[in-house]
């Protein structure tokens, strides 16, 4: 049997790894690194998954799933950096970024992926890096707010622009 | 783009900004600020940010004041012209030892 990557089941396994409900005490620093990751993950996929069942409503969920994995990382995040404000966008996206910007939920998706983009690099490549139990369940909560929010805006027109922007960030000008 | 010098001075700016706020019963007691490369390869500013222990014998900060913070720092980058990503970056007062403290062998 197929199972996929539901953005739950992640943040479910970076509660876990971040001892989350279980006080005092703090875990392995390793620990709270792959937490951190996973939390970034569930909002990843949980944009691609909002992204492909808008492109393909009718199609099967072994359609949307390999057209999933076609999605880049950089170009999420630069959408994103536009919505926050940053980064020079293209003049035909222009308008569309205004309006997903003044959409206060959507900003906070935007602002989580990227917060959560940063941490999890360095979750995974830098050594330097400081971990605690109560900055990486933080991280978390804003992930599972941040795929709440991308759950509450389906079927709306802002989140609509987003994916479309998301969709076509390669090929914008 | 604002150079390394200017983004310094932001940062700077910034951290001077933010030291001392509170958003609700989470009050921010340090910040220091680096600028270097972010994971995309772009100048960005970095703010550690030392709050308050959770309240409550919580074990993280209430979500909606985290918010507040990462929110009032956006605006604030947007205000000062800012171009390049800012991240927050949070830790408590009080760091418990972690199960892999154990000296270096």
């Amino acid at each position: 049997m197929r199972r996929s990557i539901k953005p739950s089941w992640l943040l479910r396994q970076a509660d876990e790894l971040a001892y989350r409900g279980q006080g005092a005490g703090q875990p392995r620093n390793i620990n709270l690194r792959r937490a951190v990751s996973s939390a970034y993950y569930a909002l990843f996929h949980a944009l691609v998954l909002a992204t492909t069942n808008r492109l393909l409503p009718s199609g099967t969920d072994e359609e949307r799933r390999r057209l999933a994995r076609s999605f880049d990382h950089r170009s999420i995040r630069q959408v994103c950096d536009w919505i926050l404000g940053g980064g020079s966008q293209p003049k035909e996206a222009a308008p569309l970024v205004a309006t997903v910007s003044a959409n206060a939920s959507l900003q906070d998706v935007a602002l989580a992926f990227r917060t959560l983009q940063n941490a999890r690099y360095d979750a995974d490549y830098n050594h330097l890096a400081d971990f605690t139990k109560a900055g990486a369940l933080t991280l978390i909560d804003q992930s599972r707010d941040a795929v709440d929010k991308l759950r509450g805006a389906a079927g709306t027109a802002d989140l609509e622009r987003l994916l479309a922007l998301i969709t076509l960030r390669p090929s914008l000008r | 783009m604002a150079t390394a010098l200017q983004l310094g001075e932001a940062a700077a700016e910034l951290g001077k900004w933010l030291r001392g706020q509170r958003y609700g019963p989470v009050e921010v007691l340090d910040v220091t600020h680096n600028v270097e490369p972010d994971s995309d390869g772009v100048p960005a500013i970095f703010l550690e940010v030392r709050l308050t222990d959770p309240p409550d014998e919580g074990e993280t900060w209430p979500l909606e004041y985290v918010l507040s913070l990462r929110r009032a720092v956006l605006r604030r980058a947007n205000e000062l012209g800012l171009d390049a990503p800012v991240y927050v970056e949070l830790s408590p007062e009080t760091e418990a030892a972690q199960e892999d403290d154990e000296p270096e062998q």
